[in-house]
Parts: C-alpha cells; structure tokens; sequence
C-alpha cells in the first residue's frame, strides 16, 4: 500500500523562507534569472515544496521573487516523509529536463533514497532514461569546491576534473583566472597532473609550475615541453633545421606524425622552368644534408 | 607443491562444464582443490554474473579455433607465433597486463581437453614439413601458472615430441616447471622465461616469481632437457634501464648454467599500452615517460628512444649469446631496419621462424 503524504497549499513570506534555509544561494541554475516576472506575479510558478526544517524545491522561484520585491510566495507544505513524491511532482511541473545546475542535481539526488526513486527521478532530470546519472552527480558532489565551480561553470568537464582532483586547491583557482580556452584548462591540467606525479612535485612547484605556465605567450605548449621534453627537443630540431636549408623555399616538408614510421612528406607548388628549377636547387642542397633530418627516425 | 594452500588463496570456486567433469586434468585439479565448492554447469552462461571475476576457475572443452595465429598488431611485422588457448587468464596481477583490458569480468577459464589441438597442431605441422612452427599458450595468460594444479602442458610437451618442426613454448612468469622435467620425450619444446630486472618485477609484476628464482627454473629445465626461451618484453625506461637490464643480461651467462645452444630465442618488446589500459593505471609512474600512438592504436616510446633501447640491449646479449636468434615482438619494419638493419624475413638466423605458416 502507497501511504498519500499529507499536503498543504499556503502563502508564506519570501523573508520567512529565506530564514528557513540557509542554503538558498547555493542552488543556482542557469534559467533562474530567465524565470518571467508575470509568471512570479501571477503565481504561475509550481508552488515552492517546504517541510518545516527546510526548502526542499524552489530557490530559484524564491530568489526571483526576492529580486522582484514580491512578499507572499505560494508553498506547498509537506511532512518530511513526503519530500520526494513532492519534489517529484515540481519537477514534472517545471519541465526542464537537462537544464539543472550541478547543484540542484546535488540536492535531487541528496532528497531521493534509493536506486528506485533515483531511476523514478532521472527522466525528468535527464530527459532520458539513463541508469547512471546519479552516479555523475556523486562524483561532482565528491570533488573539491573550486572544481566544482569550474564544472558548473562548464569551463571544465566532469571527467577532467575527477582526474585532476588530488591537484592542489591553488591550482583551480589559478586556472580558472587564466583566459584560457576549455580545451587549453584540460589540456593543461591533465599534463600538469603528470608531471607532478613524473616529478614527484610538492604543492608548491605545482602552482608554480602552473604560474610559470599562465604567464608564458603559449600556456600549452609550455606545460607540454615539461611533459614532453624530448618529443617537443624533436619538433624543434626539426623547424630548425627546416629554416636552416629550407626557409624561404616555400617547399613544404613534413616528418611522420609524432616522428613515428619512415616517411617524410614533401609538398611544392611551381609555375614556370625557373621557379622549377629554384625548387630543384633547393632539393639539391636538402640531398647533402638529409642525413639530418632522418636521424630524427634512428 | 601444497596446492590448496597455494590456488585456494587464488580462487573461490570452481565451476565445471559437465562435459568434463570425468577428465583426468578436471579431476587432478578438483581433488588439489578439495576445499573449494565446486558446481557443474552446463556452459559459461550459468556461473552466475557476481562470479564473473577471477576468484572462479572455470573448467571446461575448448569452443572454436584453439590454435591460431599470434594477433600480432596493426602496421607491425608479425613473428608468425601460433597460440594455443588453454589457460585463459592470469591472477599474477602485472600492473601493465593488457588482459585487464580484454578479459575483464571473466572467471579463469581451463581448456582440459587437449585432443583437438593435438589433432590440428599435427596436420598444421605435415602441411609445414619444410618449416618450422612455434607455438606456444602463453598469449592470453600465463603458461605454467595454473599447470601444476592441471598438468595439462606435459600432455602437450609429449604429444608434440615427434613433430621435429614444432618448437612448442610455455611461457611464464613463475618458476613451475618441476612438474615438467621427469618427461622423457620433450621434443623441441621451449620454456620461455619473461625477464625484467628485479626492480620491475617487484614494482609491477604483482605474483610473479623473483627473477633469480625464475632463471634457477631456467637452469632445472635445461639440465632435464628442455630448450629455454627469454623475453625481455615489456622492456620499461627509466633513470637507471639500462645498467639494470645489462646487469640482468651479464648475470644469465655468469651465474647460470645456461648454454647457448640450449637457447631456442631471445624477444625483445618495450612497454606498449592501449589508451583502455592507461585509463585504469593512471597513477602508475611507468605510465608517465613520454609515449606516443602508433599505428595500431597503442602507444609506445618515442622511435628513436626504442632504436636505441632495442640497439642497445640486443648488442648486449649478442656480446653473450652471439648464435641465438633475437626478435622484436610487435615492431614496424623501419624499426627492424633501425635496429637489424634489415627485415627479420631477410636476417638468415631469424627466417626460418618468422616464415608464415601456411594451413591456417
Ligand atoms: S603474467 Fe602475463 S598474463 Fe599474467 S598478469 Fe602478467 S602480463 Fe598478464
């Protein structure tokens, strides 16, 4: 037999709820500022669920209606036993599936006991049916603040960021400063993470390491050298050696990927006898010292 | 050997198809392995999904193909090695095993009846009269691990005795070959030894036996008989690679009595991963030199860092063992040029075993 939670629908004041719970800035989400005024004023809002210990659903209606300067807010007051059966149903009304904020899902998850009711929720968070949503939510709830900033702030992915986490804190808040692309913060975080488990690193050169690295013209390809030492000696062994015998000839050449295999590519446009045979003399003067550029094969 | 004191910590369970639950193999196993509770089942779907994993000994008939080439690898020139499955698995526990990508979720599976690859090892060895085929079972597990318990490898060893042109090989990471030396026709067959310094071996070859004890394992083969194999494969790099492995490589002729010429093959292999495979080992510093992708999608050291890793520990040995044939396991053909100057179809010591078998 199903128990029907009991419920009751009031009007509570906006100043009463924000005293209730604390918790109230923390779940943001993307749309709240987009919620419609008339939809505030008119009380066309799914009614904001309340125990008596807390908000259960709602911030975002009710820091609206803060921001609106509205007094009275239509609440839907449940005992705690019916916390979930009435989140379920705002959600349902909200409709707003994979539009939650890392945070709100947090508090889903946190108000949902048991795998059954997390699959009963997930549709509606997720807007599909997918076994393991809860599991991401775990995970973000799992790592360090400043991270989890940076992943709702979607500057970084779920993933990048669990890999990174034993990073020190200074770091997040050091790269989440930086104008860096989403790809550089991943990039640069992941080979930062090996290098300082390759180097055996403390804290400090780690976030000095990172300084260095967001102070320099090409944040990458500096943290890159330190992962990649001789690989990167490699490439520039070979541009120099390129604008040695080669600048200015505007022949193409390039060693295999990741001077990796045997062949080298050569590319060259001419247009008449003597622009041939400028490339020709220049192939000419490539023959004698080839030698140089296949060492970085053998 | 005390068995159920040694595999009664390794598994759980057994689980036996009912097909071979009279085999003799089934029954030496089940009788060492008393303690554990054992189920007859009809096939693999009936060991329940939690027992999935490697605390369950799966026993059971070879299914499909048991011997067949050596996958060998995308854009790398292949040995021409045939595998034979038979133990399916491993519980040693390499930080770098690459069978924690393929067999995940999968009990440790023993092929007891041996009848259809002795029945097909013999015609593929008629079909090859003017060849030789290597074979071996150590490609998806280790070769001597599970065998004290089964004695299955010696049925082989026997089996393949006539057959002059098949150099059968068990290859291990253990020292179990007492079981294997009383035999008295052993044929051309091979025990092959994976070697690393002992470094390696304790950081990340979880179970496997120290180095010293595997080469004493190596000497009481030869002495009873046996042609012996080593494979430097993976070969790992870092500060101190190289001294440590010409040390390992110096301390075979000097401390063992090893022969040459009882030497079937030396392999070399440097440390290769699949991108899977990194996933899971991440935090291990073996993980952090600087590799990168080749062509069948694995990653490896820099080319020119494995030309002269190769170079130099080939040289090495070669100083030792000059007559031995030495390989590179899974390499490109520029790096058999870098390192031999020439591809090994064409190196007279090694084209008689990298020539392709046909009948397959
Ligand atoms: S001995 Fe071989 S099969 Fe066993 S874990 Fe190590 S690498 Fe894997």
């Amino acid at each position: 037999m199903v128990m029907e939670a009991e419920t009751k629908i009031e009007l509570r004041s906006v100043r009463e709820l924000e005293y209730l719970d604390r918790s109230l800035d923390i779940y943001t989400h993307s749309r709240t500022s987009e919620i419609h005024p008339d939809i505030i004023r008119k009380r066309l809002y799914p009614p904001v669920v309340v125990t008596d210990k807390r908000i259960v659903w709602g911030f975002g209606i009710i820091r609206s209606a803060r921001h609106l300067g509205e007094e009275l807010l239509l609440c839907n007051k449940t005992g705690e036993e019916g916390m979930f059966e009435a989140l379920k149903l705002s959600l349902e009304l909200e409709n707003r599936p994979r539009k939650y904020s890392w945070f709100e899902k947090v508090r889903i998850v946190k108000l949902s006991s048991g795998k059954n009711q997390l699959d009963e929720i997930g549709n509606l968070v997720e807007g599909k049916d997918d076994p393991e949503w809860y599991k991401r939510v775990l995970l973000f709830e799992s790592l360090p603040e400043t991270l989890q900033h940076l992943v709702e702030e979607e500057k970084l992915d779920l993933k990048t960021a669990n890999d990174v986490k034993g990073l020190p804190p200074g770091v997040f808040d050091t790269i989440a400063e930086g104008k860096i692309t989403f790809s550089q913060r991943r990039i640069i975080l992941r080979l930062l993470k090996e290098i300082a488990k390759r180097d055996e690193l403390g804290d400090k050169a780690v976030l000095e390491t990172l300084k260095s690295a967001m102070k320099h013209k090409d944040p990458v390809s500096y943290v890159e050298r330190l992962r990649y030492p001789e690989l990167t000696g490699m490439r520039e062994r070979f541009d120099s050696l390129y604008k040695k015998y080669l600048s200015g000839s505007k022949i193409r050449l390039y060693p295999p990927p990741y001077f990796e295999g045997s062949d080298f590519t050569l590319q060259f446009n001419f247009s008449g006898k003597r622009n041939f045979e400028k490339k020709i003399e220049y192939l000419e003067k490539l023959k004698g010292v080839i030698d140089e550029f296949l060492e970085l094969l053998r | 050997m005390n068995f159920s004191n040694y595999y009664g910590r390794l598994f759980d369970r057994i689980y036996v198809t009912s097909d071979v639950t009279e085999h003799p193999a089934t029954i030496r196993a089940t009788e060492r392995l008393k303690s554990l509770p054992l189920h007859v089942i009809g096939t693999k779907k009936d060991i329940p999904s939690e027992h999935r994993n490697s605390r369950s000994l799966f026993v059971t008939s070879p299914v499909g193909n048991t011997v067949d080439r050596c996958p060998g690898t995308r854009g790398h020139l292949c040995c021409n090695y045939l595998t034979i499955d038979l133990y399916i698995g491993c519980g040693i526990g390499c930080s770098y095993c690459i069978l924690q990508d393929y067999l995940n979720f999968s009990p440790i599976t023993v092929y007891v009846d041996t009848r259809p690859v002795i029945e097909r090892v013999k015609r593929l060895a008629r079909i090859n009269s003017d060849g030789v085929i290597r074979i071996g079972t150590g490609e998806v597990g280790d070769s001597l691990l599970y065998d004290p318990l089964f004695e299955i490898s010696g049925e082989l060893v026997k089996s393949f005795s006539g057959l002059d042109n098949v150099y059968f090989e068990l290859k291990t990471k253990t020292d179990f070959v007492d079981h294997l030396l009383d035999i008295n026709n052993k044929g051309n067959a091979v025990i092959g030894f994976s070697l690393n310094p002992q470094g390696v071996v304790t950081g990340e070859e979880g179970t496997a036996a120290l180095i010293e004890r595997r080469l004493e394992a190596a000497e009481r083969a030869v002495e009873a008989g046996y042609l012996v194999s080593f494979h430097f494969d993976p070969i790992f790099r870092y500060d101190e690679w190289q001294r440590e492995y010409f040390d390992l490589i110096d301390s075979i002729e000097e401390r063992y009595r090893i022969p040459q010429d009882k030497i079937a093959w030396i392999s070399m292999g440097t440390f290769r991963y699949t991108p899977e495979l990194k996933d899971k080992a991440e935090e291990r510093k073996i993980f952090l030199e600087e590799f990168v992708p080749s062509r069948d999608r694995k990653f490896r050291y820099i080319q020119k860092v494995r030309s002269r890793i190769y170079s130099s520990i080939r040289q090495r040995i070669e100083e030792h063992y000059p007559d031995v044939p030495i390989y590179m396991c899974m390499e490109s053909d520029t790096l058999w040029n870098n390192v031999f100057g020439n591809n090994p179809y064409e190196i007279p010591k090694l084209s008689d075993i990298f020539k392709p078998v046909r009948g397959l």
